[in-house]
């Protein structure tokens, strides 16, 4: 059984204020979801730990770091699993998966959110979530014309 | 022990598991959504991103009612500024908007070429693909470089 992108849309948004005011998920505020930025908090809090470093991450994360990003994999290994879904395949070269995964955390965390935080900024009143968004509508155009049609 | 301390770890993961359950049935996909409306005019993927904004806009305006949500809406209670978390954060109107629209032109475009927001591949990952395994190796890498590196000298040019 499928569901629709909007309900699990809903969902998404509603939980992510949900976990900013009942699970304190902040400061900073909006922050309540972010793929992104959460990952950063996960390995920069491993790492600190780990080799005695200062790296950054946000304040929420200085205790225990937010696990969201482990959530996401449960979540969807076991929706994989019971739906039969789950297959192990490659999409493309590995190589430049793990590039991209580099740059896209770099470009993100420069505007201070993954896709979903700046979505989430935007309900939050920020009109910088806006421009994020719109510099992420026109990426995913001219990447849409320019990379996928030509390939 | 104070149990607060415990909140954020145990609610992100909880909500966590239920997005990425519901994330891999809908495949959900802001960057996806966008490229289907671009080349196909096909919106099913695209009402997931207004369906999340109107979700934390509902939540927003409900938990602001009752108090618990003051600084919304942000416009309102703290002006033209940028939420904190950007390279930008705490400086002023240009900064910002060059670094939220450099940044989400290279979300997004890169986005395409992976096949997918950062959301979606934790999702790929979760099901068992091995490029998405990759990228999410890469986000993490990415982080340390970004905080050891990247951020300081981003920052003496927006300055």
């Amino acid at each position: 059984m499928k569901i629709s992108p909007l309900k699990t849309g809903l969902i998404g948004g509603f939980s992510a204020i949900l976990l900013e005011v009942m699970f304190k998920v902040s400061p900073p505020p909006a922050y309540g979801l972010c793929v992104a930025c959460h990952t950063r908090d996960l390995m920069n809090w491993i790492v600190n730990n780990l080799l005695g470093t200062n790296l950054g991450m946000a304040p929420v994360s200085k205790f225990l770091p937010v696990l969201t990003v482990i959530g996401l994999l449960i979540g969807a290994l076991a929706g994989a699993i019971i739906h039969k879904d789950f297959k192990i395949r490659r999409t493309h070269n590995l190589v430049v998966g793990f590039i991209l995964g580099v740059l896209v955390l770099n470009f993100a965390l420069l505007m201070g959110g993954c896709p979903i935080r700046m979505a989430l900024r935007a309900g939050y009143g920020d009109l910088f979530g806006l421009i994020g968004l719109v510099g992420i509508a026109i990426g995913a155009v001219v990447g849409s014309e320019v990379y996928l049609k030509k390939a | 022990m104070d149990i607060y301390q415990y909140l954020p770890a145990i609610g992100t993961l909880v909500f966590g598991t239920l997005l990425g359950y519901l994330g891999q049935r809908s495949a959900l996909c802001f960057c996806g959504g966008l490229r289907d409306f671009s080349l196909m005019k096909d919106t099913w993927l695209l009402k997931g991103l207004f369906g999340f904004i109107g979700g934390a806009l509902i939540g927003s305006i409900l938990f602001h009612i009752v108090g618990l949500l003051p600084l919304f809406p942000w416009i309102l209670t703290k002006g033209v500024t940028a939420i904190p978390g950007g390279a930008a954060g705490g400086l002023g109107f240009m900064p910002n908007l060059v670094a939220a629209l450099i940044g989400g032109f290279g979300v997004g475009f890169l986005s395409i070429i992976q096949g997918g927001c950062p959301f979606r591949n934790f999702i790929m990952a979760g099901e068992g693909n091995q490029t998405a395994i990759m990228y999410i190796i890469g986000l993490a890498v990415g982080a340390v470089i970004y905080h050891q590196w990247a951020l300081s000298f981003i920052q003496s040019i927006l300055a």
